[in-house]
């Protein structure tokens, strides 16, 4: 097979790769509003309990947390597709990173704002939808882009629960093939052509938001 | 077929045997991302063509997955004829994909240096060496503790990769059990709830030092 | 006050009688600063337009201006920390060079304190002092540190030493920066607005502390709004703006007189 064969081949995965993205995305993004507001927002008790849940998500390794549930929940009588299994556990291990990024774009974000919301009338659910949150996601926008880019490198993963996603391609390959330079180069590069227009965009949005501030910039 | 925690409790001691293994890959990882990392900082702020070569293996390296760069050099390596034991391969290969968020890290850290202090230095007649020894490396190495440490975490989190490339840690062990006894729920929740456990202390203690190390400069 | 037996502008003769015998030899009638012509672009910029200016030795300058004058940007050229295009500069008859090797001999000599004050947060009030010391010098540690002691009792802090930049307020940081550059003992000290960046309530404990730095004598170049402390301690006051030296005169006559309409319409704003 010639390279490009090889790159194609590899490619045929990327419909998984796109699925299981996208699914995660799904899960991710409530996860990290609702408990990165949650995390904000609460006290005490309360607090602990959204802190020691998002812990569990974000703490984890992916790959271990990945092959308990494949291999776990068949166990305890939940029945659930590989596909699923995996956008549910890359999900919530995305969200709980960004409902750190959330909680973090709130808290960065001048009191004043919060002061002035609530001086003129506003309801703190008001506050918090209109003024809080577009100013801190949108200076978050960076954050939650880079860790897009996790999320889609992570679906890696989901090669090793049988998915047949662009690292289970080219394994697939390599098998048929003896050329591990030509088939693992592909797959390098298969993920460096997906990621890589995603950080140009990251940039592009970094330098539209006017970032600079803080210690490392995203990209 | 149900959870069996007698049988998860008896698997503990298999599996904690490697957590030095664990451990010891992610320390030499972190150390050979780090050396990588900042080798790939200073080449690329040393020339413009060697800049921008190195600003886009930078990028290439993030926009990759770890698991392609531990299959690439496991089955390419052999095949230029470097044999190297897989534990060395998976150390490599994790340095490297870390490397590219460790030069950003690097990067950071030199850039939060102010400009003055190096201004202020030259202004006494310090020698260059000396301006980089005595106070600009100090500095970075200050700026680059805490994300170092946080990276440190994520590195500690990416060792159960090398169970595909048959390197003996934790994950290696739990399937090994789990190949031996056809029971995969119990190991592998062992190796979780260890890792969990593990990435929460390590975080904790990467905190305390960050404020041990850098309170008593009193910034 | 001083005469001004001293002449600000450069003489007929011109330096290359100065010198004499090559480039080594300073003689103690050079001027400590002879800028001749000098021109600097930042790309585009031309930020310094064809300056002159001799400081003789024991002499305080003073050097105002409205922000983007040059004025920083000619006493940094000064211990090069900028470079420039044209012309030159000599440091008691030693001409610039960009010879690192050179360049650090004459930082020996000129002494800066910055707006930042650039103190090394990492090393204690004392090690700040002493590490020029050490390092350049080639002085002990016991030397050092007796060195840097006697002049951090001249500014008046020296019960800090064991401290660190941080846990200092802003005069006492900048006082402990002048002790760091007089700790090598130089022949001539530069202030890029020393006081600047202090909050209203500390910079009379630096500006006492230059006072007395001129009274005993040391070749001053100060960037500065401080216009009381100019009109105490200054020889001359030289006035720029865009780049160039507009009016040179003595205190008296400056404030009083100035002879350009620029010079006047600054010290209108600055003085109300």
């Amino acid at each position: 097979m010639t390279i490009v064969e090889i790159f194609v081949g590899i490619f045929e995965g990327f419909r998984v790769t796109a699925t299981v993205t996208a699914l995660g995305v799904l899960f991710a993004v409530p996860f990290a509003l609702i408990f990165g507001v949650a995390q904000y927002l609460s006290k005490g008790v309360l607090r602990l309990a959204v802190t020691a849940i998002i812990e569990f998500w974000r703490s984890s390794a992916v790959i271990i947390l990945l092959f308990v549930f494949y291999y776990v929940l068949p166990v305890i009588g939940i029945q659930l597709e590989a596909i699923t299994v995996s956008a549910v556990v890359l999900g919530l291990n995305t969200g709980g990173y960004g409902s750190q990024a959330v909680r973090a774009g709130l808290q960065a974000l001048d009191r004043g704002q919060l002061e002035a919301a609530l001086a003129l009338g506003l309801s703190r659910r008001h506050a918090l939808t209109l003024i809080e949150l577009p100013q801190a996601l949108t200076r978050m926008a960076p954050t939650f882009i880079n860790q897009f880019i996790q999320l889609i490198k992570g679906t890696a993963l989901v090669s090793l629960v049988t998915l047949t996603d662009m690292t289970f391609r080219a394994k697939e390959i390599a098998e048929l093939e003896y050329n591990p330079v030509g088939v693992y180069t592909a797959l390098l590069l298969a993920y460096f052509v997906v990621c890589y227009p995603v950080t140009v965009f990251g940039r592009w949005v970094e330098q539209r938001i006017g970032a600079g501030r803080g210690l490392t910039s995203e990209f | 077929m149900s959870f069996d925690l007698a049988f998860a409790a008896s698997t503990i001691p298999t599996i904690l045997s490697v957590v030095g293994t664990t451990i010891g890959v992610a320390l030499l990882s972190c150390a050979g991302a780090s050396i990588l990392g900042f080798s790939l900082e200073m080449a690329r702020r040393a020339g413009s063509i060697a800049g921008y070569a190195m600003r886009f293996a930078i990028d290439f390296i993030r926009s990759t997955p770890a698991l392609a760069w531990l299959y690439f050099l496991y089955f390419v390596l052999p095949h230029w004829n470097v044999t190297l034991p897989a534990l060395v391969v998976g150390i490599l290969g994790l340095s490297i994909y870390f490397s590219g968020y460790l030069a950003e890290v690097f990067k950071a850290g030199i850039d939060a240096i102010p400009k003055g202090q190096a201004e202020a230095a030259k202004a006494l007649g310090l020698h260059r060496s000396d301006v980089v020894f005595f106070i600009l490396a100090p500095q970075m190495l200050r700026n680059v503790a805490a994300p170092v440490g946080n990276h440190f975490v994520s590195i500690l989190k990416a060792t159960p990769y090398l169970a595909v490339i048959a390197v003996p840690e934790m994950l290696g062990r739990a399937f090994d059990i789990a190949s031996d006894t056809y029971r995969y729920a119990e190991p592998l929740t062992v190796v979780g709830i260890v890792f969990l456990l593990l990435a929460l202390a390590i975080a904790h203690v990467v905190k305390v030092l960050e404020r041990k190390f850098l309170g008593p400069t009193g910034r | 006050m001083n005469d001004s037996g001293h002449s600000m502008r450069r003489q007929a003769q011109g330096p290359a009688t100065q010198i004499g015998q090559g480039q080594s030899a300073s003689r103690h009638d050079d001027p400590a600063v002879d800028a001749t012509a000098l021109n600097k672009w930042f790309g585009g910029f031309h930020a310094l337009k064809d300056i002159d200016l001799a400081v003789a030795q024991g002499s305080r300058i003073v050097i105002c201006g409205p922000s983007g004058s040059g004025k920083s940007t000619l006493i940094r050229c000064v211990n090069g920390l900028e470079t420039f295009q044209s012309g030159a500069i000599r440091i008691g008859g030693v001409g610039l060079t960009r010879d690192q090797k050179q360049l650090r001999k004459i930082r020996r000599e000129v002494g800066m304190v910055f707006q930042q004050f650039n103190l090394f947060p990492h090393l204690t009030v004392m090690s700040n002092c002493t590490l020029a010391l050490r390092r350049v010098l080639g002085k002990s540690k016991a030397e050092a540190a007796g060195i840097a002691l006697h002049y951090l009792e001249r500014v008046r802090i020296p019960e800090q030493a064991h401290k660190y930049p941080g846990q200092l307020s802003g005069g006492q940081q900048q006082r402990v920066a002048i002790a760091r550059a007089l700790c090598m003992n130089p022949k001539i000290m530069l202030f890029d607005e020393p006081t600047s960046s202090l909050d209203p309530e500390m910079v009379k404990e630096v500006l006492d502390v230059m006072i007395d730095l001129a009274e005993g004598g040391m070749t001053m170049l100060c960037v500065t709004h401080e216009m009381g402390f100019a009109r105490q301690a200054a020889d001359q006051m030289v006035f720029m703006d865009q780049g160039r030296i507009v009016e040179t005169a003595p205190p008296d006559s400056f404030f009083a007189a100035p002879s350009q309409e620029r010079t006047r319409l600054f010290l209108d704003k600055m003085l109300h």
